[in-house]
This record gives structure tokens, C-alpha cells and sequence, in this order.
């Protein structure tokens, strides 16, 4: 028992990640998730008022006796993207990652808050991609690869190709050593 | 050294399969073929035409399939050069895989029953690659494949193949006997295998419909009417029936599968050997395994043995846990447990101090909170003041006692190299890994659980995660630092 309690006081001298760590993601990829969120939420909001406006004005039926369900899947839908953007407004802060000399880490989520480290000396592969949206924000996707796994153990979304690139460059220096 | 010849002597060149490997093509291009034209099977079934030329179609698919796997058995050529395992196969499109002695993850012999009849079987060789990348040699000859599989297992750790097994240093795990097979069986998960037997006699009601129909038609209907008055004593019976049922196919099952089982821990490997039937070998190097998992249930307490899960990094399919495919040893006593541990493990055994890490309280109230407000939900159901008020206080007191339960039954362990995680209260379940083999490491939180202090961990092996779940912020931290510490100065093979 004594043991660790030694070593319950070397952790603190381990080297720790702290939330000041972590560079944000450009703010590039802010618009693209913003974009996004109106784009969708509006664009369903848009597709059910006018239905409702058709039923009521083309078919004549009064609002109070269009079905039920349809006010209560309206309503959610108003609900959910409410929530849906305030988790991509608050949240955006929040997403970062961070480079230390043997890992990387990656935070994000707004209501489910979580942090991933992935170190170095476990890294099988690493890939960037880039779709034609994220081609348009100048933003990319890097993906790190461990083993035994089938899809990306990290990948940080909305990073900057030049930022990628820096980072994939040191991991093969490091991995060179 | 002259069994090192005799082993490149059978395996330095090129060579093919024992011939009745075709049968196994065969039956696997078959299957490939029906599931690919399944669809269009009906309208084959009633078309005039394709039915009019039935006997020339079923003739030229069935050559078409005999000629395919002949082509694959031809083509799939493999010998082994120094240390290294190489394969080229495929007729149109051509492939070479060469496979390094100290990358396979696992070796499995598997004999199905028409295999032993004629002395073969076949070796699936096990690499953590992407899935799909394992290889499975179909047929050889059961002393070619004894040899391949020690010399693969000899030669990665650089030694001279022997042609028999060195059983100075081997250590029993678990034998079963006739009497401990029975006890295997009778721990199983019976309600699961009771529920599959039903389905299945439900499936099968279907296709008999109408002769039970007939069938039952001549019982007179005065026994209906009494067995409509007194249809009640058939629920004990009923009940006992599906007692009878599911213990008996579990007993069935344990006899198929762990007929004959033989645990061995070798000086670097461990061996399983069991089936009845279907006869399967299986090996692990112990530089391979990832996690221990042990299980139990009441039953299995009682009765004193686990079940432990070995696994290691694994390129197949993962279950719906998100686990490898693994290899299972029934039976385990606590001593072979040590033993195994000790083993494969030996930093736990000899571990100066540990530390125990508990949930946080959080975790208690969570779901002694769910549990009743499920409970208080159901007892809407009945109409009477008196079932619902005996319902929702039994409720609450399970609800709380069973919260309880499961806050005391959950733990972590945690040595400087080792983690044990704890949990379960029925049906228990811990797992042992290493920090060092660790590949990644992540923190959640929602917002309540950040409120309240409270974490989850998640410890990526190369064979699936490990969850630590509702321990207090600071534990969580400190342990996320100190797993990637272990990581990170890691200089030793972690898979």
C-alpha cells in the first residue's frame, strides 16, 4: 500500500492536459457546421409549414382540425434543432485538440462532453480527407489508425489542411527516431 | 535440427492443399452462390421456360461450381520460406500474401466431423490486419497441419522445431471430466437457450400447420371445454416444461462443444482442445493476449468455477459488445485462474501495493432513480389500490437494494502496470489488461455527470474496449494520465 501512495503523488508531477492546451478549430469550419444546422432545420421547417399552409389554404381544412400528429412532429422538430444549435454555438468553443510531443488529443461535444489521447507509439496509419464541402470551407478530416480496430480510433474533423499536414509530418518524424 | 529438416522438407516448396479441400470450396462457392440469387430463386421456381430447361440449368450452375473450386484448390499454392508463411492464390486476379511468424495473432485447428473421418483439417491463421485479412488453409492432412502450426509457433520464437510437443514444461489449466462437463452445462444461460428453443418450435409449428390441425381435430370437444376450465394448471406445467427444455439444450450444447476439453499452458502459448463433433484447436502466444475477461453467474459460484475469455487482438468480425471473437474456457477454478494469470501476467502476481478505485456515489442514485420510476410507470397496469401500492413499494425496495448491490459489486483495481475492472452483481464480470498494451484512451462526461464530478473512461486495447464507468473526476484523471504515462514510455511489444 505504501508503494503507491508514493506513487499517488508522483501522478501529479506526471504531465497533465489541461483545457488551455488545446488550440480551436478555425473558425472556417464554424460557418460549414452553421451552414449546415440553418440549412437542414430550415429547410424541413420550410417543407412542413407549406404543407400546412397548402392543406389549409388549398384544401380549406381550419388549423384546428389538420391532424394532430403533425403539429406534435412539427413541434419536436422545433425542439430538436433549438437543441441542435445551441450545442453547435455553445459548443464550438469547446472543440480543439491538442499536439504533445508523444500524442495527440482530441475534445468535443457540448452535452457529451469527451476527450481521446492517442499516442504516438501506437499509431499504425494516418490518412487526411477532404470532401468537396469541406474543399469549399478549406477545412479536412485527419484520421489516425491503431490496430486490431476497424474504423479510425481519432479523427479530428475540421482541422486546417496546413495544420494536418504539420501534424502527420512530425508523427513520421517522431516514428523515424 | 534433423526435425527442422524434415520440417522445411515438407514446406519449403510451393504445395497445395490436400485434394478433398475442393469439397470445402465447393460448399462455400455453393452457399455464396444460393445467398447471391436467393432473390431471384422464386421466379426461377415457377417461369416455364427456366423450369422446362431445369435439368441443363441445374447442370451447368453445378459444373460452373465444381470447376470454380477446383480452379481455387489448384491455384492456392503456400509454403513457408525462413520466417515467413506465403501464399499465392486466385486465377484472374492474382495475390501473394506473405505473412511474418511474429505478426499472427492466433492459429485455430478446426475438424469438422466428414474431416475426421478422413484424417484432415483446417488451420485458420489469425493476423490483427484489417478484417477479412485472416487466412484459412481448407484441408491438410492432420500431421502436415500439427507440424505447420508448431513450427510457425517454434520458429517466431527462434527455436528448432521439434516433431512432438515438449510436455516437460506444459501446465494443465482445466480438464474436463464426464461429471464436470455436466456442471459446464448446467451453468449456461438457460432462459436465453430456453427462448431460442421456443422460437424454434414456433418456426417449426409453421410448416406442420395443417397435419397438427388434422391431428388435433379428432381429440373429442368435451376435452376442450374441460381443458378450457382448467387451462391455469398448465402454467406450473408449462414453466416446468421450459425449465426441463432449456437445461436440457444446455446441457446438449456444453456436451457438443466442450466434449473433451483440454487446457494447456505451454511455455509461450496457451493450447485449447475440445468439441465433440466438430473437433477445434486453438492457440495463443501469451506475447499476444490483450485482456482477460472472467464471468460468472450464480450458478456458476456456487459451483465454483468462471468462465474466462482470452483475448487478443483480432482482425474478425466484432460482437455486438465490440469485443474480438475470443477464445472460451469453461470450468475455470480459482487455482487455474492464478495460474493463468500468473502466466500471462506476471506483473499483477508480483504487484507491491494496489489500489482500489470505487464508483462514485452518483452512480447508486442513478439507478435506484431509474429503476423506480420504471417500476412506478408499470404500476399504473393494475386496477386495484392494493396491487398498486404493494407494487410500487416492492418496487422502491428492489429499486434501492439492487442499486446497492451493483454500487458495492463494482470496482477497479489498479496496480502501477495493471487495471482489473469489477462489475456486475448477478452476473459478474471483471477483465485484466496491462497498461502498457493500451492503443487509446478517452474521458466522457455529459453535462449532469460534469455537474456532479463524474467520469467515464474508456481504455482501447488492440482486442476491443475497456469501460470504466461512474468513478469520481479525479480518479478518472488520474487514471487517464497514468495510462498514457504506462503508453507512452513504453518501449516493449504491446501486440
Amino acid at each position: 500500500m505504501d508503494d503507491f501512495e508514493n506513487a499517488v503523488l508522483n501522478l501529479t508531477d506526471l504531465p497533465q492536459l489541461g483545457d488551455q492546451d488545446f488550440d480551436l478549430m478555425p473558425i472556417r469550419y464554424f460557418r460549414l457546421r452553421i451552414w449546415l444546422w440553418s440549412l437542414t432545420s430550415g429547410l424541413v421547417f420550410l417543407l412542413a409549414t407549406s404543407g400546412l399552409m397548402w392543406l389549409h389554404i388549398m384544401q380549406d381544412i381550419p388549423f384546428a382540425e389538420v391532424p394532430k400528429i403533425l403539429w406534435v412532429i412539427l413541434g419536436l422538430w422545433c425542439v430538436f434543432s433549438a437543441v441542435w444549435g445551441i450545442s453547435e454555438f455553445r459548443g464550438f468553443d469547446w472543440r480543439g485538440y491538442a499536439l504533445r510531443e508523444r500524442d495527440l488529443s482530441y475534445r468535443s461535444g457540448y452535452f457529451f462532453h469527451s476527450y481521446t489521447t492517442l499516442p504516438f507509439n501506437r499509431l499504425q496509419h494516418s490518412e487526411i480527407s477532404q470532401g468537396p464541402v469541406a474543399r469549399a470551407f478549406q477545412v479536412c478530416t485527419l484520421k489516425l489508425y491503431t490496430a486490431g480496430s476497424s474504423g479510425a480510433n481519432l479523427s479530428i474533423a475540421g482541422i486546417d489542411p496546413l495544420d494536418a499536414q504539420r501534424i502527420r509530418d512530425y508523427i513520421e518524424e517522431y516514428a523515424g527516431q | 535440427m534433423q526435425d527442422s529438416d524434415g520440417f522445411q522438407h515438407v514446406f519449403g516448396q510451393p504445395r497445395r492443399q490436400h485434394f478433398l479441400g475442393v469439397v470445402r470450396y465447393f460448399t462455400k462457392n455453393f452457399v455464396q452462390l444460393v445467398r447471391a440469387f436467393l432473390p431471384a430463386l422464386p421466379v426461377f421456381a415457377f417461369s416455364e421456360e427456366v423450369r422446362s430447361y431445369g435439368l441443363i440449368v441445374t447442370f451447368v450452375v453445378f459444373g460452373l461450381v465444381v470447376l470454380s473450386a477446383v480452379i481455387e484448390y489448384w491455384r492456392f499454392r503456400f509454403h513457408v520460406d525462413g520466417q515467413s508463411l506465403i501464399i499465392s492464390k486466385g486465377l484472374l486476379e492474382r495475390e501473394r500474401i506473405i505473412i511474418p511468424f511474429d505478426r499472427i495473432q492466433a492459429l485455430q485447428l478446426e475438424q469438422a466431423a466428414w474431416q475426421r473421418v478422413f484424417g484432415l483439417t483446417g488451420l485458420q491463421i489469425d493476423t490483427a490486419g484489417t478484417s477479412g485479412s485472416e487466412v484459412n488453409l481448407q484441408a491438410l492432412p492432420l500431421g502436415d497441419a500439427n507440424l505447420l502450426r508448431d513450427g510457425i509457433m517454434a520458429l517466431r520464437s527462434g527455436k528448432v522445431v521439434s516433431n512432438h510437443e515438449s510436455s516437460d514444461h506444459s501446465l494443465q489449466l482445466v480438464t474436463l471430466s464426464r461429471k464436470e462437463l455436466i456442471k459446464v452445462g448446467l451453468t449456461q444461460n438457460h432462459i436465453r437457450n430456453g427462448l431460442i428453443a421456443v422460437g424454434a418450435l414456433v418456426a417449426l409449428y409453421e410448416p406442420f400447420e395443417s397435419v397438427i390441425q388434422t391431428w388435433l381435430s379428432d381429440v373429442p370437444v368435451w376435452i376442450w371445454s374441460i381443458l378450457g376450465w382448467f387451462w391455469f394448471l398448465f402454467i406450473p406445467l408449462g414453466v416446468f416444461g421450459f425449465i426441463m427444455l432449456s437445461f436440457l439444450i444446455s446441457v446438449f450444447g456444453a456436451i457438443l462443444k466442450y466434449f473433451n476439453l483440454n487446457a494447456k499452458l505451454l511455455e509461450d502459448e496457451i493450447s485449447l482442445q475440445a468439441g465433440l463433433l466438430q473437433r477445434f484447436e486453438y492457440r495463443v502466444p501469451l506475447m499476444k493476449i490483450q485482456v482477460l475477461e472472467w464471468r460468472s453467474n450464480l450458478l456458476r459460484r456456487f459451483m465454483r468455477i468462471e468462465t474466462v475469455r482470452i483475448l487478443q487482438a483480432s482482425s474478425q468480425e466484432q460482437d455486438s459488445s465490440g469485443k474480438g471473437v475470443a477464445m472460451r474456457i469453461p470450468g475455470m477454478s480459482k487455482p487455474s485462474s492464478e495460474q493463468l494469470v500468473n502466466a500471462v501476467f506476471p506483473t499483477w502476481e508480483q504487484r507491491s501495493s494496489s489500489e482500489e478505485i470505487g464508483p462514485a456515489q452518483y452512480l447508486q442514485i442513478r439507478i435506484a432513480v431509474l429503476r423506480s420510476l420504471a417500476v412506478i410507470s408499470l404500476a399504473f397496469i393494475p386496477t386495484s389500490i392494493l396491487a398498486k401500492t404493494l407494487l410500487m413499494i416492492l418496487g422502491v425496495i428492489w429499486a434501492v437494494g439492487s442499486s446497492k448491490k451493483i454500487h458495492q459489486n463494482m470496482w477497479v483495481s489498479v496496480s502501477p502496470e495493471m487495471c482489473v475492472i469489477h462489475t456486475g452483481w448477478l452476473r459478474r464480470k471483471r477483465s485484466m489488461f496491462s497498461f502498457r498494451q493500451l492503443q487509446r484512451v478517452s474521458l466522457h462526461q455529459n453535462r449532469v455527470m460534469k455537474q456532479r464530478g463524474v467520469a467515464h473512461i474508456t481504455m482501447t486495447t488492440a482486442a476491443g474496449n475497456q469501460s470504466v464507468r461512474y468513478i469520481n473526476e479525479e480518479d478518472a484523471i488520474r487514471l487517464y494520465n497514468w495510462s498514457l504515462y504506462c503508453i507512452e514510455r513504453s518501449h516493449e511489444d504491446w501486440m
